[in-house]
C-alpha cells in the first residue's frame, strides 16, 4: 500500500491536473516571486534574495500540493475490492506521506541557509516547525463539494469550513512570510536583540499553532469523508 | 438472480432517482436506455456501490454492499467514461497494479484481450485515444472473471469495426449462462440486436422495465393518414407526430384491439420508442 501511496502522490503532478488550477498556481508564483519581493525589497542583496527564494519554493509546493492532493483516493481505488480498513490505511498513509514530503522539502530547501551561516540553528528549527504545521494544515483538506454536500444544509456547513480553512491558510502564509522577513532583516541589518526575533516569531507561532490543532481535530471527519466516493466526488 | 434492485431511490441535489426496481438473471444482457440526464449514470453509480441509495434494496448475487463489499467488487467489471487508470503507467503496469486487488485476476487473460483489441501493453495509458482507453477498461474488466459487467456508454467511442467485435465479446461472455451485462447506451439499434432486457428510465423514473419481447408487445407504431390516426382510442395514444409522408403515432398496444386496415402497424425500434416518449414529455401531449 505504501508504494501505491507514493506512486499516486507523484502521479497527481500531471498537466491535466495542473491545467484546472493553472490560474491559481500561476498567480501564486507571480505574486511570491515578482510582486511581493519587489514591494518588500527582498531582492536588494543576494543573501536576502536567496533566503526568500529558498523559503518560497517549498511554500508554493505545499500550497500547490494542497490543491492537487485532496484527501481522497483515485477513482479506481473506490472500485477495486478493498475493505474499509484498507481504504482507511491508504487515505491515512497518503496524508502522512504528504506531510512528511512537504515538510522535508521545506527543511532541505532551507538547510543551505543554516550551512551558509545566513540563519542560526534555532531559526532553522523554527522554519522547520513552520513547514510541518503548514503541511499539516493543508493535508486534511477535502473536496468541498462532494455529491453528498449538495444538500443545502451540508453545503452551507462546507462553505463555513472552506472559509475557516481559507483563513487558516492565509494566517499560515503570513506566518511563513513573517519568518522570511525576520531572516531577511537579520541578514541585511542584523538583529539587535532577541526581542526583534520574537516580534516575528510570536505571531507566527501564536496564531498558527492553535489553528493547526483545531484543524487536526477535523482529521477523523476528513478521513471518514474520504472513505465515501459520493462525499469525495461531485459526479 | 445476479442483480436485484427493489424500489431504489436516491436524491442527487434537485434530481431524484425514484423507486427503480429491476431484476437481471444470469446469462442475459440488459440495456439501460434513456435520454441525456435521465439518471442512467447515477443508477450505474448506485449499482457500483459508489452512491448509497436513500431507500430500497440492492443485491448482487444475493449479497449487499453493507455485508460483502469486497466479494461484490470481485464480481463486478466496469467500463466508465472516466479515465480510471494511472496515466503515467503502461497498460501492462496498470493491469498488474490494479489486478493485484482482484482475487481471480489473470495477466494472461488481460494480455489476450489486449492483443485481440489491438492494444500494445507497453504503451502508456495517457498516450491512448479515448476509444482505446475504453477498450483497455473493457479488457481489464474481462480479466478477473467478473460475473456482472457494467458498461456506461462505451459504444459511442468505438469505431464501427470494433463495435462488432465488442458485441461478439459480450455474446461470448454471457454464453455459459453464469454471467450478465448491463449496457447503458444511446445507440439503441445495437441493443435491438443484443439485449434481452431493457430498463428505460427518464427523469429518474422507470418508463419500462422488463424483457425486450414484452417491450415489443407493449407498443406499436402506427403510420397513416391524420384522420385515421385521430380515430385511435385517445387513452392508447402516447404521442402523435405529423410528417411529410403521413402521420405517425406511438400507441400502447392491446392484444384484442383491431387496427384500421388503412394504417401501417409496426413494432417500434428502441430508438423510435425513446424518440416518441421523449417527445411526449416535452409537450404536445396526447394520450
Amino acid at each position: 500500500m505504501t508504494g501505491r501511496v507514493i506512486k499516486d502522490y507523484f502521479a497527481a503532478f500531471r498537466w491535466g491536473n495542473f491545467k484546472e488550477k493553472v490560474a491559481h498556481f500561476a498567480y501564486l508564483v507571480f505574486y511570491f516571486f515578482a510582486i511581493l519581493p519587489t514591494i518588500v525589497g527582498f531582492f536588494e542583496t543576494w543573501e536576502s534574495a536567496l533566503i526568500y527564494v529558498l523559503m518560497m519554493i517549498p511554500t508554493i509546493h505545499i500550497l500547490n500540493s494542497g490543491s492537487l492532493h485532496i484527501m481522497k483516493m483515485p477513482k479506481m481505488m473506490y472500485m477495486v475490492p478493498l475493505t474499509k480498513e484498507m481504504k482507511r490505511e491508504y487515505i491515512v498513509k497518503s496524508a502522512i506521506f504528504r506531510i512528511c514530503f512537504c515538510s522535508l522539502l521545506g527543511m532541505i530547501c532551507t538547510l543551505p541557509l543554516m550551512l551558509l551561516g545566513l540563519c542560526s540553528a534555532i531559526t532553522y528549527v523554527i522554519i522547520a516547525y513552520d513547514y510541518v504545521t503548514f503541511a499539516l494544515l493543508l493535508c486534511g483538506m477535502n473536496e468541498r463539494y462532494g455529491l453528498e454536500e449538495r444538500n443545502a444544509w451540508q453545503e452551507a456547513r462546507s462553505d463555513c469550513r472552506g472559509l475557516i480553512q481559507g483563513i487558516d491558510m492565509i494566517i499560515t502564509v503570513i506566518s511563513l512570510f513573517l519568518i522570511a522577513c525576520m531572516l531577511s532583516w537579520d541578514t541585511n541589518e542584523g538583529m539587535k536583540n532577541i526581542y526583534e526575533n520574537l516580534l516575528f516569531i510570536i505571531p507566527a507561532i501564536l496564531f498558527q499553532l492553535p489553528l493547526t490543532i483545531k484543524h487536526m481535530k477535523y482529521w477523523s471527519t476528513a478521513v471518514e469523508k474520504a472513505l465515501s466516493y459520493e462525499r469525495s466526488f461531485d459526479k | 438472480m445476479l442483480l436485484q434492485l427493489k424500489d431504489i431511490s436516491k436524491s442527487l441535489g434537485k434530481f431524484r432517482i425514484k423507486d427503480i426496481s429491476v431484476e437481471l438473471p444470469e446469462g442475459y444482457i440488459m440495456g439501460l436506455i434513456g435520454p441525456n440526464g435521465s439518471g442512467k449514470t447515477s443508477l450505474i453509480h448506485i449499482i457500483l456501490g459508489l452512491y448509497k441509495a436513500n431507500a430500497g434494496e440492492l443485491l448482487i448475487d444475493g449479497m449487499s454492499y453493507e455485508d460483502s463489499e469486497v466479494e461484490i467488487r470481485n464480481l463486478i467489471g466496469t467500463v466508465l467514461l472516466d479515465e480510471l487508470f494511472d496515466h503515467s503507467a503502461t497498460l501492462k503496469e496498470n493491469g498488474i497494479n490494479y489486478g493485484a486487488y482482484y482475487k481471480n485476476f489473470s495477466l494472461e487473460i488481460l494480455e489476450m484481450y489486449m492483443k485481440r483489441f489491438g492494444l500494445d501493453g507497453d504503451r502508456k495509458f495517457k498516450k491512448l485515444s479515448k476509444g482505446e482507453k475504453l477498450k483497455f477498461q473493457f479488457a481489464f474488466a474481462l480479466s478477473y472473471e467478473a460475473k456482472l459487467l457494467i458498461l456506461d456508454e462505451p459504444t459511442a467511442n468505438f469505431d464501427p469495426s470494433f463495435r462488432k467485435e465488442f458485441f461478439a465479446v459480450l455474446k461470448e461472455y454471457i454464453a455459459d449462462g453464469t454471467k450478465s451485462v448491463i449496457l447503458s447506451t444511446h445507440l439503441t439499434e445495437d441493443l435491438d440486436k443484443i439485449a434481452d432486457y431493457i430498463l428505460y428510465i427518464e427523469k429518474g423514473s422507470t418508463i419500462f422495465s422488463g424483457d425486450i419481447e414484452k417491450l415489443r408487445d407493449t407498443y406499436r407504431l402506427i403510420t397513416g393518414e391524420k384522420y385515421k390516426i385521430n380515430l385511435l382510442p385517445k387513452e392508447q395514444v402516447i404521442h402523435v407526430e405529423e410528417g411529410n409522408y403521413g402521420t405517425r403515432a406511438l400507441v400502447n398496444h392491446r392484444l384484442r384491439y383491431t387496427y384500421d386496415k388503412e394504417v401501417t402497424v409496426a413494432v417500434p425500434t428502441l430508438e423510435e420508442l425513446m424518440y416518441f416518449i421523449t417527445k411526449r414529455d416535452k409537450g404536445d401531449k396526447r394520450r
